[in-house]
């Protein structure tokens, strides 16, 4: 008996490996079906929420009736090679979070966003259904960005234009005509402020509805700034869509202006410029450096007193930050940063900075509102965090102009909200998902946290330049 | 090696086997085919019958029903059994009539009068008519947008070259060609090579490696001026210059589209891409009518910093030559028939049949511009789609690329290309005058693409 298995131990050896392969494969092949059900996703409670949202969008709810599935989007077709490190990597991670993490406590607003979101949604699953990028019913600007996607499939993933089609109920690239729309039933201003002494004013736009403060900085021989007034918010929402409603060119009626043949003006985004968070008092983001810089010319115009980006140094200034501190409520950096966690238990890094500034630890991934934070010394609102701000300072950053942004936003860690924190526009880069030809001058398509500040001249600067 | 050695390393084998047989069952097999790169340049090759087979009757409209309109229609009606034209598109009348009455007196076919159209819109009329298959001959200025119709219609289509005169139009082709692939349409360009078994035989040399890596390349399409016409009064400005496209850059894209894109869509062939920047001159010395240049000179660039010198030239009496030649490591080749060695003496070359019965530009046994037709009706036929649109729309673009850069002075790059908005001509056609610029362009003081 001995000799037989002698004998024939390659041959058994071979068997053996071949059943034990098959048994493997069956009960993995097992274990995969089970595990990618859309019950066994829903089943550990982890994604709740993303049941409901999933039911009413285009991948549930369709013409066709083709029902698609969570690992249909959120794990790579089956055929392909990264297909099983990816579902144990997300198994991995829903059964930590089911373990370890206070499931009421995740923000699902902050992990769809894009940034988040692609890293669970894999574009060679999108392609694998939608494998007809251009089927004949498709509109020309849907044969353009295809085209443009086709030729950029290294830069680009079908969220970046297609974000919310698994889960709720919108549908992407509605068309944004409306949102520059005005309000009704406000008082109507007629005539800007006239300010007849260096103090903190409300500016009012004439023939609008809306105003907003502006601060009065008194000067600094030392530092050879002069007096200057500052915005005391971000450009909001409500301010930027004044001028867009003035100034945008497609949307608008030739016979309102008789006599004219052409209207050029700034042209509508592609897609929502607000990301969905909110108009009104948030500030008003996603616009390029120009479209910030035209604010400016068009606001002077219309109110007659210099309005203006600010500098660099005027910013800083404004800060209101001592020379003994990182920040103008006081602290250093790492008072506020979070260290390892032996440390930790000695000393927690402070909450005082919450207050003050809407950063990457407090934000929930989108921009805030300005009661929620507290003001510095002069008054100012959200000058650290919220969004960066744009600066008439420039740079050459690979023989290209661009342009310095001061202030760290809802997405920065501590050392970018320090003063001494370098940071510019890149101009190329946030463009990269636009597929319209030319790119849009008045849009970045892929920056989703700058926005601006205004400054006003003070005039009379010799005279009286002390705050009364 | 004694015999304990050889069980003990055929069990490490076997082990191995055994392990290996675990992996690729879970599905790393695709890891291991994905690598298996191939040099060689992926390339269909028409099956280059000398008929068509025959099959369901197959009938064919003309857009454009001029010269190579007509000459097209009886290139079609040679390529099998069961072919006919029966209907007909051109903005003149006068050239319907002429194309109508060519095709009767070659072929016999009797064309019914309320299928023949003229007129600015007449392809729209033609579209509607029961055909299976149309033909685009027009000026290139307005390809993009017929065969954009033609796919919309789900008709296969044979265009001649080159298919656009600017960056919006060639985009356009792009988004057409991938719509024609996704509904098996079949196209056919009119960059004849492609469809000449010596040109593809030395192509096969050449890509498996007859010359070594490719190092560089250059083209000749130096011959005299085309023909020009002379503006008639009764004539307004729309029609003298349709009647005279191959002098208006923005009907025909200016002659090194118009004509040398067949060196370039040659080159971009062999060496197996489109080139990423081109930097070149050219100028109007002889040439009166109209406004396009008579020469050019470029130094087109692809990766790996191949350059590509092509020269074309449209004036009479000086020296004429229209070929190409690419430089490999191990030899070089004329393209068209024979590898040469590093020595200069030929390594290789194409055996043309004995006794040629090929008519026009050919020693070649069928008719080149019949092959084609040939070729296009035995895809639709077989069922075995072809779509030449892509690879002609990059090589239009290549040399819209190098004229550019000759217009501007300026080196350009294939990205500024592909997000360039230029569009030439005015943006609808209405008998009369023609609001466009007729400038000649001046290098450094021509407006960017």
């Amino acid at each position: 008996m001995s000799n037989f298995f002698h004998q024939y131990k390659f041959l058994i050896l071979i068997l053996l490996s071949f059943l034990f392969a098959i048994a493997f494969v069956t009960g993995l092949n097992g274990i995969d079906q089970t595990t990618s059900t859309d019950k066994y996703c829903m089943s550990c409670h982890v994604h709740t929420h993303a049941e409901n949202s999933w039911l009413q969008a285009s991948h549930h709810n369709n013409k066709s009736g083709v029902v698609v599935h969570c690992v249909d989007c959120h794990l790579p077709p089956k055929n392909q090679s990264n297909y099983w490190p990816e579902k144990i990597k997300a198994g991995s991670r829903d059964l930590y979070s089911y373990y370890f993490k206070d499931i009421d406590e995740i923000n699902w607003d902050e992990k769809s966003l894009l940034e988040h979101a692609k890293k669970h949604v894999f574009n060679e699953s999108c392609i694998n259904c939608h494998a007809n990028l251009f089927p004949l019913h498709l509109s020309k600007e849907g044969d353009k960005a295809h085209l443009y996607y086709k030729h950029n499939k290294d830069k680009l993933d079908c969220i970046n234009c297609h974000l919310n089609v698994g889960h709720g109920g919108e549908q992407t690239h509605k068309a944004n005509y409306s949102f520059s729309k005005s309000e009704t039933n406000k008082q109507i201003f007629t005539e800007p402020t006239s300010i007849q002494e260096f103090s903190n004013f409300n500016e009012q736009i004439p023939n609008t509805t809306v105003s907003f403060d502006m601060i009065a900085i008194p000067d600094n021989k030392a530092q050879n700034i002069n007096a200057f007034f500052i915005g005391k918010l971000e450009v909001t929402w409500d301010e930027y869509k004044a001028f867009l409603r003035e100034t945008e060119s497609e949307g608008r009626l030739v016979n309102e202006n008789q006599g004219i043949d052409a209207i050029t003006g700034a042209t509508p985004p592609f897609g929502d410029p607000s990301q969905a968070w909110g108009m009104g008092k948030r500030p008003a983001i996603t616009m390029t450096w120009h479209a910030a810089n035209t604010y400016c010319k068009w606001l002077s115009q219309k109110i007659g007193k210099i309005y203006r980006l600010p500098t660099a140094k005027e910013w800083e200034y404004a800060s209101g930050t001592n020379e003994n501190d990182d920040f103008f409520f006081g602290g250093n950096a790492s008072d506020y940063k979070d260290k390892n966690f032996i440390l930790n238990l000695f000393k927690k890094p402070s909450e005082k900075i919450n207050n003050y500034v809407i950063w990457k630890k407090n934000s929930i991934g989108k921009t805030g509102l300005p009661e929620e934070v507290l003001p510095n010394k002069f008054g100012i609102v959200n000058m650290l965090g919220n969004v960066r701000e744009f600066c008439q300072d420039t740079i050459k950053v690979n023989n290209k102009l661009e342009y310095i942004l001061k202030g760290g936003s809802f997405k920065s860690t501590i050392n970018e909200l320090l003063l001494s924190h370098k940071d510019h526009t890149q101009h190329d880069v946030w463009m990269v998902s636009d597929p319209q030809i030319p790119k849009s001058i008045w849009w970045y398509s892929d920056c989703n946290d700058v926005g601006f500040r205004i400054v006003c001249e003070w005039s009379q600067m010799d005279t009286n330049s002390s705050i009364k | 090696m004694n015999s304990k050695d050889y069980e003990n390393s055929r069990r490490k084998f076997l082990l191995n086997a055994a392990a290996a047989g675990i992996v690729g069952a879970i599905g790393l097999n695709s890891i291991f085919t994905s690598c298996q790169s191939s040099k060689k340049r992926e390339y269909a090759f028409p099956p280059m019958l000398e008929k068509a087979p025959d099959g369901p009757l197959l009938k064919a409209g003309i857009v454009g029903c001029g010269y190579r309109g007509t000459g097209a229609a009886l290139n079609f009606l040679n390529s099998g059994p069961n072919v006919e034209i029966v209907a007909l598109a051109d903005v003149f009348q006068d050239r319907v009539d002429a194309c109508r009455q060519e095709i009767k007196n070659q072929k016999g076919f009797d064309i019914a009068p309320d299928q023949c159209f003229s007129g600015i819109n007449s392809f729209e009329k033609l579209m509607n008519c029961d055909v299976d298959v149309v033909i685009l001959a027009t000026p290139p200025h307005f390809r993009p947008q017929h065969f954009e119709a033609c796919v919309k219609a789900k008709k296969h289509v044979f265009m001649e070259k080159p298919v656009a005169v600017d960056p919006v139009g060639v985009r356009s082709v792009m988004v057409s060609a991938e719509k024609a692939k996704m509904l098996g349409l079949s196209v056919v360009t009119g960059t004849i090579k492609r469809h000449q078994q010596d040109y593809i035989e030395t192509f096969k040399q050449v890509n498996e490696g007859a010359i070594g890596e490719i190092v560089s390349a250059n083209s000749y399409y130096n011959v005299g001026k085309l023909w020009h016409r002379n503006p008639r009064a009764d004539w307004s400005e729309l029609e003298n210059m349709i009647r005279n496209w191959v002098n208006w850059c923005w009907l025909s894209g200016d002659h090194i589209v118009e004509q040398h894109v067949h060196n370039l869509d040659t080159v971009n062939w062999f060496v197996g891409k489109h080139p990423e920047k081109a930097i070149g001159f050219g100028a109007r010395q002889q040439r009166v009518t109209g406004d396009q240049y008579d020469h050019f000179s470029v130094d087109f660039v692809y990766d790996k910093d191949i350059h590509y010198h092509s020269m074309c030239r449209q004036i009479n009496d000086c020296s004429n030559n229209t070929s190409d030649r690419i430089q490999g490591t191990k030899g070089s080749t004329n393209c068209e028939n024979t590898i040469y060695n590093l020595d200069g003496s030929v390594n290789w070359s194409y055996q043309y049949p004995k006794a040629g019965t090929g008519k026009n530009i050919s020693r070649l046994s069928t008719n080149p511009y019949d092959q084609e037709h040939i070729d296009l009706v035995t895809a639709i036929r077989t069922g075995n789609p072809i779509n030449e649109a892509f690879q002609v729309a990059e090589s239009t673009l290549t040399g819209i690329m190098g004229r550019i850069s000759a217009y501007t002075g300026k080196e350009v790059s294939w990205e500024e290309m592909m997000n360039s908005d230029l569009y030439l001509g005015p943006k609808s056609y209405t008998i009369g005058p023609v609001a466009i610029s007729k400038d000649v362009p001046k290098p450094g003081k021509s407006p960017s693409i």
